[in-house]
């Protein structure tokens, strides 16, 4: 049930494409297939499938941080991955799936008091292609 | 017998030149400083510098505490004071004189000043008549004349030869360095065979000289030529270095000079032997007096590494060496004198294994290693590579619950560093010193650092700082449900 649940949450589709916004991170290579990543941000949730409150910096308060991802142009399932890095020491690798032609993905990080500090997001496809780096810190 | 063997063999041609030089230098002050005030107090602190030894053994710290202040306070009271003689020293003479000659200690023998005189007499025409008598009395054969009994210098013999001199036409008569009697009038000769350049002075030391054991010596006033006459024989000298070899040969003094060379060479030799017993007593006093153990922790120096390596890991960066040695020498050993040297020209990237034994060790005279812990080093080393770095803000601190810090852009976002490629390829983000969000209210900008962790990262030109522009956002709030 749990795992249902997580799954769930975690593949959803979008099929309003937002704009980048402000500090989101920059797409740092351009994907081999016709996939397209066009929407990563680090938000504090998730409301009505979209991200909420993204930012670069959050309160330890939170309890817990999203990375939200959006491709477009996919033509076949696939997968990629979330990679969670506290300084450069990777905490967390999550596997999400992605179907055509447009599919948002997210992921989280339950936050602990151990946990401050700059952290930074990973995106990867499935051949482990670096697609985005997404920074943000843990403060009080 | 064995032992004895067993020793001069252990001793090396350093510890020879030890003693044959540290001798010398001894002797060579000796010499220089030979009867100055310096040398003769020098005692008084060799057996204050006795008594604080002895005072130390018997352990009467107070006794030798002072003792020694008095030594400190002596040397410097003793420079201060004889500073005078100390500067002659240096002062005189070139460096051959300073390092081999005997001093003359400036003293110019009478017969020095009489052949000299004679000769200047000579040149500037100054007829003269000087007297040595040697055994035989002679104040029945001359007469006249004014005692005299004064010292013996060359303004004085000028001064009695010197034509307005009432007593100039007469001699001098001249004894054990002193002028006993001026303006003496001496019997004149009745030879017929002189030649005629000899005038009455000649006459009148030859006179003397035919009935008496003096040596005269006669300067004519016409011609400046100096006569020496002796019994019936009359000659002319030409130098100053053949008059004073005619007068050493009347006077004896030849044989006291080869007398005072003996003894001068058994005064020098025999401080000379002292001076190198004393130096090889204190050398082996220092160097093989008994013998202790003592352990230093000594750091590990690394030389000849190859361009572009450095070394990312150590397995220690000390070593502890076991030392043997005399006390004393041990004792005065200190961190500084001793390198442990690792050459690394022929290390290789990765693991390399270098074992510390005598070889890499400098010790000092004296000294010998017993042991060495660890007697291995491993070192890992590592090529150098620079790589751009992207840096990653490092946001501390608490921000005002009704902002958002939504975005920051980084100038450069980027940073070159070189470091070992072993430690950089363990890295990909670069983080900024820490920058406090208590007290950020708007957006803004700011400079911070770039703290370069592990410490092996370098940047060039020192440019390790980034601008950074942050936007603030306010919070929307939370939909009333």
């Amino acid at each position: 049930m749990k795992i249902l649940k997580i799954t769930l949450l975690i593949i959803q589709t979008f099929f309003v494409i937002s704009p980048l916004p402000a500090g989101a991170g920059e797409i740092q290579e351009v994907m081999p297939s016709t996939m397209v990543l066009s929407h990563a941000v680090m938000c504090e949730s998730i409301e009505d499938f979209k991200p909420r409150n993204p930012a670069i910096v959050f309160s330890i308060d939170l309890g817990k941080v999203f990375c939200f991802t959006t491709f477009k142009q996919i033509t076949e399932t696939t997968r990629i991955y979330h990679k969670w890095f506290q300084r450069n020491r990777l905490v967390s690798q999550k596997k999400l799936t992605l179907k055509p032609p447009q599919w948002s993905t997210i992921s989280s990080m339950q936050l602990r008091m151990a946990d401050r500090g700059p952290w930074y997001v990973e995106i990867t496809d499935k051949d482990d292609t670096l697609l985005q780096r997404l920074r943000f810190s843990i403060s009080d | 017998m064995t032992d004895a063997l067993s020793f001069m063999s252990s001793l090396r041609w350093q510890d020879f030149l030890d003693i044959g030089l540290n001798g010398f230098i001894l002797f060579r002050l000796y010499v220089l400083f030979r009867g100055s005030g310096l040398i003769r107090v020098m005692p008084v602190v060799v057996i204050l510098w006795a008594l604080r030894g002895v005072a130390l053994f018997a352990g009467l710290v107070v006794t030798s505490w002072a003792i020694q202040g008095i030594i400190a306070a002596a040397a410097l009271i003793l420079i201060i004071v004889f500073r005078d003689d100390i500067a002659s020293v240096f002062q005189a003479g070139n460096l051959k004189t300073f390092l081999w000659g005997l001093p003359s200690h400036g003293n110019i023998t009478s017969m020095d000043i009489i052949a000299q005189t004679t000769f200047e007499m000579g040149k500037n025409k100054i007829g003269a008549l000087m007297v040595f008598p040697r055994t035989k009395e002679i104040n029945n054969i001359i007469q006249g004349g004014i005692d005299w009994d004064g010292k013996l210098s060359r303004e004085m013999l000028l001064s009695i030869f010197w034509d307005k001199n009432p007593v100039h036409d007469g001699a001098v008569i001249i004894k054990q360095n002193r002028i006993s009697r001026v303006g003496a009038i001496l019997p004149l000769s009745r030879r017929s065979d002189l030649p005629s350049r000899y005038g009455t002075r000649h006459r009148a030391g030859l006179g003397l000289a035919e009935s008496s054991d003096c040596l005269v010596i006669i300067v004519s006033e016409e011609s400046g030529r100096v006569t020496v006459v002796k019994g019936t024989e009359i000659k002319d000298v030409r130098n100053v270095a053949q008059l004073k070899i005619i007068m050493e040969g009347h006077l004896g003094n030849g044989k006291k000079k080869k007398s005072a060379l003996w003894k001068n060479f058994f005064e020098y030799g025999t401080s000379a032997l002292v001076c190198l017993a004393l130096v090889t007593g204190i050398w082996f006093g220092l160097s093989r007096g008994r013998e202790t153990l003592k352990s230093i922790v000594v750091p590990l120096e690394y030389t000849d590494i190859q361009k572009d390596f450095e070394i990312i890991e150590s397995s220690t960066n000390t070593v502890t060496l076991h030392l043997g040695g005399s006390v004393p020498l041990l004792k005065s050993l200190g961190p500084k004198q001793i390198k442990v040297l690792l050459k690394l020209n022929a290390a290789s990237a990765g693991e390399n294994i270098y074992t510390v034994s005598g070889k890499n060790i400098i010790l000092p005279p004296g000294i010998h290693l017993k042991k060495v812990e660890p007697s291995s080093v491993k070192l890992v080393l590592d090529g150098t590579v620079t790589r751009q770095l992207p840096i990653q803000l490092n946001w501390t601190g608490k921000l005002s619950e009704e902002l958002i810090l939504a975005n920051a852009q980084m100038t450069p976002q980027n940073i070159t560093v070189t470091g070992p490629r072993k430690v950089l390829k363990t890295i990909t983000t670069l983080y900024t010193e820490k920058i406090p969000l208590d007290t950020i209210q708007t957006s803004g900008t700011r400079e911070v650092a770039v703290i370069l962790q592990p410490s092996s990262l370098n940047v060039a030109d020192k440019k390790n700082r980034v601008k950074v522009s942050y936007t603030v956002v306010k919070r929307e709030k939370a939909p009333v449900l």
